[in-house]
């Protein structure tokens, strides 16, 4: 009883009111996750390609003989848009940017910290996990997405190294 | 509780608030992360492997280059390249510092007022360089001088040929340390008319070697070969170990790591090998089969005039007894005797010396005395003993206007003609000069009017310069490689650039086509050249024509061409010029891996047809010297001429000055440039926490009478002048010898300490009696605290 | 060593010091291959410069018997490390295949590790690295670089394994001897340093380990090393005239 006399005591002072929910506030700010808001250069979109047809591995090239998976340069979309298929304004730029010699500058949405290595030829090429496990549905997208389709912690890799008793070592990651 | 307005106010206002500082807050400790979590090199690229030619020194070992999405990340060595096969020296490992180094010129400089620069576009730059040099090639007197410190090679060759066209008559290179060595023996064992040759030593088959001085582990002959060389040595797959004795009166990293070190006064070098012939002339040790077939002067003899001159045998009998050898040298007798009978126990015994280090090519006598031990035990010419080997080299298709500019390493001619007041200086890489060069001599250079410093850095050359025009690393551009100094086989190499020239860079070779190209007339015919791989190619015809050698290939292809050869046998590489320049590029080079025989040279070009111990060419230039046929006795006379050693080095004022200070170039820094390399800078101070600094060695001894601790400033005083050092106090060191090394903290760039006090400053050269250049630069100085 | 399995090969090295030049291209090439930071004077001065590999000189003896010894000292490796059993956050451990590895992300840099190593080749990061101008476009991609406050020490070039494991398993194959070779040894102009796995008895370094001249340092600790040095030739004792 003595405690709730108190709490009622607290609770009556507006500045402590103010004070509680600043706090509330401060705490709620900092777990929600944060995310990043990215505009890529060019408005992608994924499902179309995909009903086209194509292939992860057809633009992102590097994925099965590198460790970077690789963004498409322009030359690999030249081999399709040489010419106008469409006449949407995200194709024509394109070709702008190939005239102007210019490498498309894309914005890397999918970011891991500096001090892990992740290898896309060992996952995706030797152990043949497919894309969507990861990178989640991109076929179903319209639009290149501003923040990553999956959320990635540590806890995530893990559980699944776990599961598929692949490396558990440390620096096989962290270098 | 009761939600008036007063207290919704209060909660709204808190909890936006918060939420603004709790994102702020995130924002701020990712951004606090992110400040302490720096770039990581990671971005998506292919790993390439890339192969270039090394020029951080003249030697040029062949690098492979690691590169990710097209940078470079890693350098090591080309297991192709025959001279280092896959070693490189931490010179090259720091190679990717200088390409990328934060102080890299980027653009033409203009010198703006006293201290300031003005970029400006190649084409401003060059129009200024054409047009001063058009200026003084037109006026009576050439007075331009050209300094170069880039190591022999085509741009050097481009260079010398630019320079004959516009006027100039000598471009001084920067020596290599093996100038008097190689003098010598041309005087002894004769010079091929009209070729040109170099000495070469064929250490890697040498069983046993006498090294008189020299300091091999810290940049001789080109470094990734000499240490590969000593690993291999040392190679417990090998049938024998090669001995490696070490005369020297300083314990430097090569002494301590040789089998033996004997130390030996300063300035007795000459005398400690003469001591050892004398083993062999005593206990008939030597080759007598070569030496009485092949060797003149041996024997006492009598000349066509009738006198009769004193032999070798006799000079040496009488005049080099062990005692005083010994007392001269501070070597006790039976290790003389003991090194000299190992030294004539087999094949493939050599001796190497004296010092042989740019700046301190030692003693004409010293070096003649060293080679006389090589014919003693029959080695010239032999397998892993001296030789002297045709010197090609990479050669531009001929000039049909006749010889090209003479090159000189003459420090002495290249101070008279600094004295002469030239109009124009240029320097190509020559950041080493001024090293070499006095305080007073180098106060001389700001009164020349116009000066152009051809540079990858900023370096101690840009504050002397009018123009600077900047260079690029051999990664940034087409880089040819050739037979380093002493190699024993003739090589010739290229490479491609590995990465675009960084900022407005140019490799100089282009920059001289350019020029030329500007500058019209002979110049340009001179020059007629695009760029450098139609030189390089050009080049390579001649070479293609060449009915011997191979393409650079695995060690596994070096046996098996041996093989061949030793049948008699050689299958080409190539069927065509096409082919042979595709077949170079690619495999990077072309070699001529013939094994030295395993008899010595039977004939030489010499007046007597022998190796002559009493070199008539070197009797008669004395004579043209004015010394006198023989004033004084025969004795005399023959004694010039002979192999022998002259009087110890000693303190004019040993009261004022006793210790003896050794200027010493150390391996991180060979070729007197890197001190602006941080990787190098910290590796340069194996005894203890100097690196940045300059310092000077002293032993426990001297340092403890003086009072001085490691650490301590001291002032380091010659006859010439002072300055001022870091003592550091190395156990075991020499008594009454200081170490010195010649570089230290840089004087220019972001690291820079100004108010150079140069070791030059204050070192002597002792000039050579016969050559008159510059035989050694230790100098008596004192030590006290500052 | 705890947890070492028969089926995992135990890396170790072997240094000939009589073949050694001490020309130190071993302690710059693996600076280069990991990023390692540089100290500008005042930080060189301090003694804070980072040597994954470092060349201790000794001289010994008194004029004219006097003497230097070169050793190259990379992280021993141990396989009982001192350093792992005082770490409060096991951000260093051992492998199963013998690597001392140190998690960077993971330190909290108390630098008990560092005291608790008896041959000092732990380094504080004192400093945030910094690479001036573009010199930060030759880092190694393959190495992390380490922020201000974190101990780092040889690796024995792992990422080097794990990219030539990774390798081998997108060929399927077994990874091959010499595939895995560290900067250092790599390196070395006159060849004086092995490397490999000392369980397989024909091996290069199994096979010198056992060499007459062979010894490790501050064995008596019962760090148990796994590097292991050669003793220099004959003739390379005290300097006698």
């Amino acid at each position: 009883m003595k405690v709730l006399k108190t709490l009622q005591k607290v609770t009556e002072r507006a500045g402590t009111i103010g004070a509680g929910g600043f706090l509330l506030a401060f705490v709620l700010a900092l777990l929600w996750p944060a995310r990043a808001n990215v505009t890529q250069p060019i408005q992608f979109n994924h499902r179309k390609h995909v009903d086209a047809g194509l292939q992860c591995e057809n633009c992102h090239e590097r994925v099965s003989n590198s460790p970077w998976a690789g963004l498409p340069q322009v030359d690999i979309c030249l081999t399709c848009h040489e010419q106008p298929i469409t006449e949407s304004r995200e194709e024509e730029k394109i070709r702008d940017f190939a005239k102007r010699n210019e490498a498309i500058p894309w914005k890397q949405v999918n970011q891991l910290p500096t001090h892990v290595y992740f290898s896309h030829r060992t996952h995706a090429a030797s152990k043949q996990i497919a894309c969507a496990v990861c990178h989640g549905d991109m076929e179903k997208a319209n639009a290149p997405p501003s923040a990553p389709l999956f959320k990635w912690t540590m806890t995530a890799c893990m559980n699944c190294h776990e599961k598929q008793h692949a490396t558990e070592d440390c620096n096989g990651c962290h270098r | 509780m009761k939600l008036d307005r007063r207290r919704f106010l209060f909660l709204s206002g808190g909890v936006a608030t918060g939420a603004a500082t709790g994102r702020l807050s995130l924002k701020a400790i990712g951004a606090f992360n992110e400040a302490l979590a720096p770039e990581m090199g990671a971005f998506p690229g292919d790993e390439k492997f890339a192969d270039s030619i090394c020029r951080m020194c003249p030697g040029g070992c062949g690098v492979r280059v690691r590169t990710v999405g097209d940078r470079p990340v890693k350098i090591d060595g080309n297991p192709l390249y025959p001279v280092n096969r896959s070693g490189v020296c931490p010179r090259g490992q720091a190679l990717l510092q200088w390409l990328y180094h934060p102080d890299r010129v980027m653009r033409p400089q203009i010198r703006n007022g006293e201290k300031g620069w003005e970029s400006v576009s190649w084409d401003k730059a060059l129009q200024l360089m054409a047009a001063k040099l058009d200026k003084v090639s037109s006026a009576k007197q050439k007075r331009v001088v050209a300094v170069s410190g880039r190591g022999a090679g085509l741009t050097r060759k481009l260079f010398a040929r630019f320079l004959h066209a516009s006027g100039a008559n000598m471009l001084f290179s920067l020596p290599t340390g093996m100038e008097t060595s190689e003098h010598a023996l041309q005087l002894m064992a004769g010079r091929t008319n009209g070729g040109s040759e170099r000495m070469a030593y064929d250490l890697e088959n040498s069983s046993c070697v006498l090294n008189f001085g020299c300091d091999l582990l810290e940049g001789w002959g080109t470094p990734a070969h000499t240490l590969r060389v000593f690993g291999q040595w040392r190679d417990t797959n090998r049938a024998k170990r090669t001995t490696l004795i070490h005369f020297d009166s300083k314990l430097s990293i090569s002494a301590a790591r040789a089998d033996q070190w004997v130390p030996t006064r300063p300035g007795t070098l000459g005398t400690a090998a003469l001591g050892i012939a004398f083993v062999l002339l005593s206990e008939n040790l030597y080759d007598g089969e070569f030496v009485d077939d092949n060797v003149f002067g041996f024997n006492d003899w009598t000349d066509t005039a009738g006198r009769s001159h004193v032999g070798f045998r006799t000079l040496v009998r009488e005049e080099y007894r062990l005692s005083r050898v010994s007392e001269l040298t501070g070597i006790p007798p039976a290790t003389l005797v003991k090194i000299a009978r190992e030294f004539a126990a087999g094949r493939g015994a050599v001796a190497i010396g004296p010092t042989q280090s740019p700046g301190q090519p030692g003693k004409l006598s010293d070096a003649m005395a060293i080679h006389s031990l090589n014919a003693l035990v029959g080695n010239i010419g032999a397998r892993g003993g001296v030789a002297l080997v045709p010197t090609d080299g990479w050669e531009l298709p001929a000039d049909a206007r006749g010889t090209e500019v003479t090159l000189s390493s003459s420090m002495e001619a290249l101070e008279t003609s600094l004295a002469g007041s030239p109009e124009v200086l240029i320097l190509d890489q020559a950041e080493s000069l001024l090293d070499l060069l006095s305080a007073a001599q180098r106060e001389k250079l700001r009164q020349i009017p116009f000066v152009v410093t051809i540079t990858t850095l900023q370096d101690s050359t840009t504050s002397y310069a009018t123009l600077i025009l900047p260079d690029c690393t051999s990664l940034e551009s087409w880089v040819d490689g050739q037979a380093p100094t002493a190699y024993p086989h003739e090589v010739l190499s290229i490479s491609e650039p590995v990465i675009a020239p960084r900022g407005e860079s140019k490799p100089f070779g282009d920059t001289l086509l350019s020029l030329a190209k500007i500058m019209g007339g002979s110049i340009t015919a001179a020059l007629p050249w695009k760029d450098l791989p139609e030189v390089l190619q050009a080049s390579s015809r001649r070479v293609a024509q060449n009915k011997r050698g191979y393409l650079f290939g695995t060690e596994v292809d070096e046996h098996w061409q041996r093989l061949l050869e030793r049948g008699g046998w050689w299958t080409s590489d190539w069927t065509s010029e096409e082919q042979f320049w595709t077949g170079i590029k690619e495999n990077g080079g072309w070699w001529d891996p013939v094994s030295w025989a395993a008899e010595p040279q039977r004939s030489f070009p010499t007046p007597s047809g022998r190796f002559e111990l009493y070199s008539h060419r070197l009797e008669e230039w004395l004579r043209q010297q004015g010394k006198g046929a023989f004033s004084g006795t025969v004795r005399d006379w023959d004694r010039q001429v002979l192999p022998h050693s002259d009087e110890v080095l000693v303190s004019a004022d040993s009261e004022r000055f006793p210790l003896l200070l050794h200027p010493s170039d150390q391996l991180p820094f060979f070729g007197n440039n890197g001190q602006e390399i941080a990787y190098l800078q910290q590796i340069s101070s194996l005894y203890g926490g100097m690196e940045w600094q300059r310092w000077v060695e002293l032993s426990p001894e001297d340092s403890h009478e003086r009072g001085i601790e490691s650490g301590d400033l001291v002032w380091v005083e010659s006859a010439v002048g002072k300055v001022r050092r870091v003592a550091l106090v190395v156990e075991g060191s020499t008594p009454g010898t200081v170490i010195a090394p010649r570089t230290g903290n840089p004087t220019t760039g972001r690291w820079a300490v100004h108010g150079e006090q140069r070791l030059a400053d204050i070192l002597v050269p002792v000039l050579d009696p016969v050559l008159k250049t510059r035989s050694s630069m230790a100098t008596y100085v004192n030590i006290y605290k500052a | 060593m705890k947890g070492a399995r028969l089926d995992m090969p135990r890396w170790g090295m072997v240094i000939d010091l009589d073949k050694c030049t001490a020309c130190q291209a071993c302690v710059v090439a693996c600076q280069v291959e990991n990023n390692v930071a540089f100290m500008g004077p005042s930080e060189a001065q301090r003694g804070r410069a980072i040597f994954w590999m470092k060349l201790a000189a000794f001289p010994e003896g008194k004029f004219p018997e006097s003497k230097v010894r070169f050793m190259p000292m990379p992280c021993m490796h141990c396989d009982d490390p001192p350093c792992a059993k005082v770490c409060p956050v096991d951000a260093t451990n051992i492998t199963p295949d013998g690597i001392v590895r140190q998690i960077f992300s993971r330190c909290i840099g108390c630098r008990y590790c560092t005291t608790a190593c008896p041959y000092t080749r732990r380094y504080f990061n004192w400093y945030k690295p910094e690479w001036p101008g573009e010199s930060s476009m030759a880092l190694n991609p393959d190495v992390s670089v380490r922020p201000k406050g974190v101990v780092e020490k040889c690796t024995l070039c792992h990422h080097r394994l794990q990219n030539a494991r990774e390798k081998a398993i997108s060929e399927k194959r077994p990874l091959a001897p010499g595939e895995y070779i560290p900067a250092c040894v790599e390196s070395c102009p006159p060849k004086a340093m092995y490397f490999g796995d000392l369980d397989d008895p024909n091996s290069e370094v199994a096979q010198l380990s056992r060499s007459s001249r062979a010894f490790r340092l501050l064995e008596e600790l019962g760090t148990k090393p796994k590097v292991i040095y050669l003793r220099e030739g004959e003739r390379s004792g005290v300097n006698r005239s």
